[in-house]
């Protein structure tokens, strides 16, 4: 077992012997180590020492869209289970920086505009066919790449310089995977067995890749559950029906208050206001300026979310783009009564949001009442989100405004702002969306606050994603930069006391 | 209207008076006891309404008490009292204490106003709800009514106020309650056709979404609008109603409760619907019944009034039709009633009248045969002993003249044969009139024009009528041009006008005006011969058409009998109208086709064994004086003017 063959330290230990990309001068980079914990023989108690065997049973939020194994995960709880199954040729370390993982070094030319990856050896399919420079190109579903195949890898050669590749290959849409019998096959320390969202309102259940090329996970199997309301899997984590769970951000207090171990990753999702973009009653730039002044965002954050999150005064949070402090806040009541004043009798708003998102309901409310008090009428309308599908063209349009939750898909801030901006497009101007490979900080920093000025978004909170951990959960390890690398669960294990 | 009809109509009446009284009757009594009963419905459902108002309250205060007595609130509010204290962590508290004690409102609230958490509107958290801190007393409040904002706007809430043990002369309150609203109403047991529907919102301008009943929004809700600011203006309780469609049917009353807060201050209406359907539908299936039973009756009116109108009618028709037969000459007519009824007696009375009618007019033919007979009798004695006389006479001459010499004898021989034979011409003369007017000739018709007959008759009588010795007579024509042709007989038509005017010329012995004129009227020609005599008297104008009847000392009585033979044979009518000292008129209308087959009434007439019965001429009312004679009675002076002549 190549976890055997690992370095230890007390108890698990990421050994990531690779801090950062080993490069070769400018052209490439060296291949890490993947991370895996090994069992430590005496000096620790039983009860800390890894151990293999039993399921782990996970519930995690609700969503309609149910992740769709075959399909390019796009979406943050989709990303969770995802990258358990299949994975990407990079990954970003605990800082952010861009480590080999199915690639095990690449190298560019002088214009960066020819990569050259190596695939890791030793990598196999969940079917069993070898990760091989053919069936990578196949498996990556990137054909805007134009992909050739090499001696222990491939090569692209694009059009235009992109000095950030390695970076955007460790996004999620950039997974591995055959579809074999329309069932998809990846490379990760897990492989699905069963999937029956549609049927029973969510349900996966995973087995351990025992060929890992990391090696065998600890659990032999995960059962995920996607059809447990917060309050239900609460209670299921507390009568230990449930190993690990998703707390919405509001709950997490109460959570903790009721002894329930909690686990955050940084702020990864943002709350904000969007404004439609042929709404006559937010067409005056005024009024939606009042509106942003007028959220009192640090009740928000206090009251509903239970100060679990962060006021959000830009789209991307500090810790990803490190420039929101020079957002300025924008809650400030007295302005927005000035502002109103200014304006003059205002139409009433229609803010939509999802019904079935508690969040959502209660900061909309909270919304109303600001801009209330400011002296802006907004109505509320709830779209339950099981009719979103459904929705036509002319039920979207009933609303002037919605309310949105959306991932943050990388914690670098221009991958993270490109995704942020593409999920608004069709709300902000297509010269605001564009942000190209080349865009340095301060070209990102630059368009966040060019969104931001024109009032059609209005950021209100970031959202940590938060887990609750049975007491038999043991190495659950999400680092701030690796928080969008998915669940930890290849690297945990059941207390065997406990199971 | 015949009595069939009146019969009908009557019994109709009093059927549709009948009907209409019960119908009217049970209607007012449905009515009155519908009204009573929603009445009772009613006010049970306002009792029921306040005992669950009551109770709720009582409920709402025990639980408020309760939550602020709890020591979850007693720790919030030693939390709250600390430094830098954190409210956010109550946040949700109130929802969920709302959930575990069923409540709809519940805030919790600092000493200041401020809301620590809020169950209703958790957004609310950190703004104030100062009307909770203007009163201490809310131990003693008990549950009250009032009005409470929402995210979903304004509500009225049943609400209590509790305040939880002091911290350092500071208070946590708790404000709690239900929502007055479609769940509220939800509980209420309402009757088949009753409704309870509650107006929530107060505000200047009626709004059709604080109108709910147990389902949620009312439809048409604006029609309501008037009944809640009939409330508004007069907050008590009262009663209206509304008529949703041209239907009766839909009308729906309604029992108005204002719903008043702890200052007496309306905060909304409480409106207990009464559906007036089932009343209508029973009026209106009574007025159907009653309808259906008018009509029955009306039917079973016809069927009556048509079976006591045989009963009762047809004998008195019997009797109508037997005294039409009387008065058209049939007195043998007779009403076959055999009920023993006043009707059936009339009947027999008629049956009896009739049959001594006819035995009179039998006895009376006879009389009169016989006193025709006897005239006749007399007549013929009278015109053949005249004769007779001078024959017995001139026969004694003779056998005297036989003792005396030849010659002598010849002379007086001669003589007698001479006065003899004169006289018995004379009675053949007398015979032959009987006999002409025994045999009246048939009329033989063909187009006439009346009025060349008419001048005719008076150019031959011009001579006469200014000869010398007697005092003229002036003849005067009104003769109507273009006077149709009638079928008549012109030789007898001349002759019934030649009697008439010799009988004008003998009432006029000095002197006058007689005219003669002719006009057409409604398919007849009239003529009238008017002279300027004496006139007749009433008596003699009712038996001047009787034959053998004469006024004058040497008339047969013969002459106004064979006009009035001839007129009738032609179809028509003679009438006389006299006045005395004026003159007479006698009117002739002929019908222009005559309807009468005038041979089978000269056949009629010509075999008729016996002289007939005069029939009786039409005689005008008029008085009448003068004593005319008939004309043709009396040969006058060697005038060609007696009936005698012209019937020879």
């Amino acid at each position: 077992m190549l976890r055997l063959l690992a370095g230890i330290s007390a108890g698990v230990v990421a050994c990531a012997v690779t801090s950062g990309a080993l490069t070769r001068g400018e052209e490439g980079a060296a291949s890490p180590a993947p991370t895996r914990p090994l069992l430590v023989r005496g000096g620790l108690p039983a009860s800390e020492r890894p151990s293999y065997g039993g399921t782990l049973v996970a519930e995690l939020g609700e969503l309609e869209e149910a992740w769709q194994p075959r399909l390019p995960a796009s979406r943050g709880l989709d990303a969770e289970l995802s990258s358990v199954t299949s994975e990407t040729l990079v990954r970003l370390d605990e800082r952010g920086e861009p480590q080999p993982w199915l690639a095990e070094s690449w190298e560019r030319d002088a214009t960066m505009k020819k990569w050259k990856f190596h695939l890791r050896p030793g990598v196999k399919f969940h079917d069993g066919t070898p990760l091989a420079p053919q069936t990578a190109i196949e498996a990556l579903h990137r054909p805007d790449l134009r992909p050739t195949a090499t001696s222990d890898g491939f090569q692209v050669e694009l059009p235009q310089p992109s000095p950030t590749l390695p970076a955007d290959l460790t996004l999620r849409t950039a997974r591995l995977f055959r579809m074999v019998n329309s069932g998809e096959q990846g490379t990760g320390p897990f492989r699905v067995d069963t999937w029956d969202f549609q049927k029973a309102g969510g349900r996966i259940t995973m087995s351990a890749n025992a060929e890992y090329w990391g090696g065998r996970p600890f659990v032999d199997a995960v059962d995920v559950r996607l059809d447990r309301t917060a309050r239900d899997r609460l209670i299921d984590l507390q009568v230990g029906k449930a190993d690990v769970i998703e707390i919405p951000a509001e709950m997490a207090r109460r959570a903790s208050d009721e002894k329930i171990r909690v686990e955050s990753t940084p702020p990864v999702e943002l709350l904000m206001l969007v404004f439609r973009y042929d709404s006559a009653a937010s067409a005056n730039v005024r009024l939606r300026e009042a509106l942003s002044h007028a959220i009192d965002r640090a009740a928000i954050v206090n009251l509903v979310l239970q100060k679990e999150g962060e006021a959000a005064s830009g789209l991307l949070p500090q810790w990803i783009s490190g420039t929101e402090f020079l957002h300025p806040d924008p809650s400030d009541p007295a302005a927005a009564r000035a502002l109103v004043n200014e304006i003059g009798p205002a139409a009433t708003l229609v803010l939509s949001y999802y019904s079935d998102d508690e969040l959502q309901k209660a900061a909309a409310e909270r919304i109303a009442v600001n801009a209330r008090e400011a002296g802006i009428v907004i109505n509320l309308r709830a779209i339950p989100s099981s009719q979103t599908e459904k929705l036509g063209q002319k039920d979207r349009t009933i609303a002037d405004a919605y309310l949105m939750r959306i991932d943050l898909r990388s914690p670098l801030a221009r991958l993270a702002l490109a995704g942020v901006l593409v999920d608004l497009n069709g709300f902000i101007d297509k010269e605001d969306i564009a942000l190209d490979e080349s865009s340095d900080a301060t070209t990102v920093y630059e368009r966040e606050k060019s969104v931001l000025e024109s009032y059609r978004v209005i950021p209100i909170a970031h959202l940590p994603r938060v887990y609750g951990l049975g007491p038999r959960v043991r190495n659950w390890s999400m680092p701030p930069g690796a928080a969008m690398n998915g669940l930890p669960l290849a690297d945990v294990w059941l207390e065997r006391e406990a199971q | 209207m015949t009595f069939r009809s009146r019969l009908f109509w009557l019994f109709t009446f009093f059927v549709l008076l009948a009907v209409g009284i019960v119908a009217a009757g049970v209607t007012l009594v449905t009515r009155n006891a519908f009204e009573e009963l929603d009445a009772r419905r009613t006010d049970a459902l306002v009792a029921q309404f306040r005992e669950e108002f009551k109770q709720r309250g009582q409920e709402a205060a025990l639980q408020v008490k309760g939550i602020a007595d709890a020591e979850a609130t007693t720790r919030m509010a030693i939390e709250l009292m600390r430094p830098n204290a954190d409210a956010s962590t109550y946040y949700w508290d109130a929802r969920n204490v709302a959930s575990a004690h069923q409540l709809d409102i519940l805030d919790f609230v600092a000493t200041d106003g401020t809301i620590i958490s809020s169950a209703e509107w958790p957004a609310r958290a950190g703004y104030k709800l100062t009307w909770v801190t203007n009163s201490q007393d809310w131990a003693s409040a008990g549950a009250f009514l009032t009005r409470m904002e929402t995210q979903d706007g304004p509500t009225l809430g049943l609400m209590a106020v509790a305040s939880a043990v002091p911290v350092a002369d500071k208070r946590v309150y708790v404000v709690g309650g239900k929502k007055l609203g479609k769940d509220f109403l939800s509980t209420l047991a309402l009757s088949e056709g009753m409704r309870a529907l509650v107006y929530l919102n107060l505000d200047k301008d009626f709004s059709s979404d604080a109108l709910l009943d147990a389902n949620g929004p009312v439809q048409e809700a604006e029609r309501f609008a008037p009944l809640v600011e009939q409330v508004r203006q007069a907050p008590n309780e009262q009663t209206a109603g509304i008529t949703w469609s041209s239907d009766p049917a839909s009308a729906e009353s309604f029992h108005l409760l204002p719903l008043q807060g702890r200052t007496n201050e309306l905060l909304g209406v409480l409106l207990i619907g009464a559906s007036q359907r089932e009343r209508v539908v029973v009026e209106h299936r009574i007025i159907l019944l009653a309808v259906g039973v008018a009509g029955i009756g009306l039917l079973l009116g016809a069927i009556l009034s048509w079976w006591g109108a045989a009963r009762i009618t047809q004998p008195v028709t019997k009797l109508v039709y037997g005294a039409k037969q009387v008065a058209a000459g049939n007195w043998n007519a007779r009403v076959d009633v055999r009920s023993k009824d006043d009707i059936g007696q009339l009947a027999a009375a008629f049956n009896k009248m009739t049959e001594e009618l006819v035995e009179q007019r039998d006895r009376l033919v006879q009389s009169e045969r016989v006193a025709a007979w006897r005239e006749l009798a007399r007549r013929l004695a009278h015109e053949l002993k005249n004769p007779l006389f001078p024959l017995q006479i001139t026969v004694e001459n003779l056998r005297r003249a036989r003792k005396k010499d030849a010659e002598e004898f010849d002379e007086v021989f001669d003589e007698s044969t001479e006065t003899l034979l004169a006289e018995i011409e004379n009675l053949k003369g007398i015979i032959g009139r009987f006999s002409d007017f025994a045999r009246m000739p048939k009329p033989e018709l063909r187009p006439v024009d009346v009025n060349e007959v008419v001048r005719t008759v008076v150019r031959l009588f011009e001579a006469q009528f200014s000869a010398v010795g007697r005092p003229p007579i002036t003849p005067e024509l009104h003769l109507e041009s273009n006077l149709p042709a009638i079928q008549a007989d012109p030789l007898l038509l001349h002759r019934a006008i030649e009697n008439l005017v010799l009988n004008a010329m003998d009432a006029m012995p000095s002197g006058g005006v007689l005219a003669l004129a002719t006009s057409k009227h409604d398919g007849i020609v009239l003529i009238e011969i008017v002279d300027t005599g004496s006139g007749l008297t009433p008596e003699e104008c009712e038996r001047l058409f009787t034959p053998y009847y004469t006024t004058k000392q040497h008339g047969t009585g013969l002459g106004l009998a064979v006009v009035q033979s001839v007129i009738s044979d032609h179809g028509g009518t003679i009438s006389v109208e006299s006045e005395a000292g004026v003159g007479t008129t006698f009117r002739i209308e002929l019908p222009i086709k005559p309807a009468v087959d005038p041979q089978r009434t000269a056949k009629t007439a010509a075999s008729a064994p016996t002289p007939p019965a005069a029939p009786r001429p039409r005689v005008h009312d008029a008085p009448r004086a003068a004593a005319n004679d008939a004309p043709a009675d009396t040969p006058s002076d060697g005038a060609p003017n007696s009936a005698e002549t012209m019937a020879a």
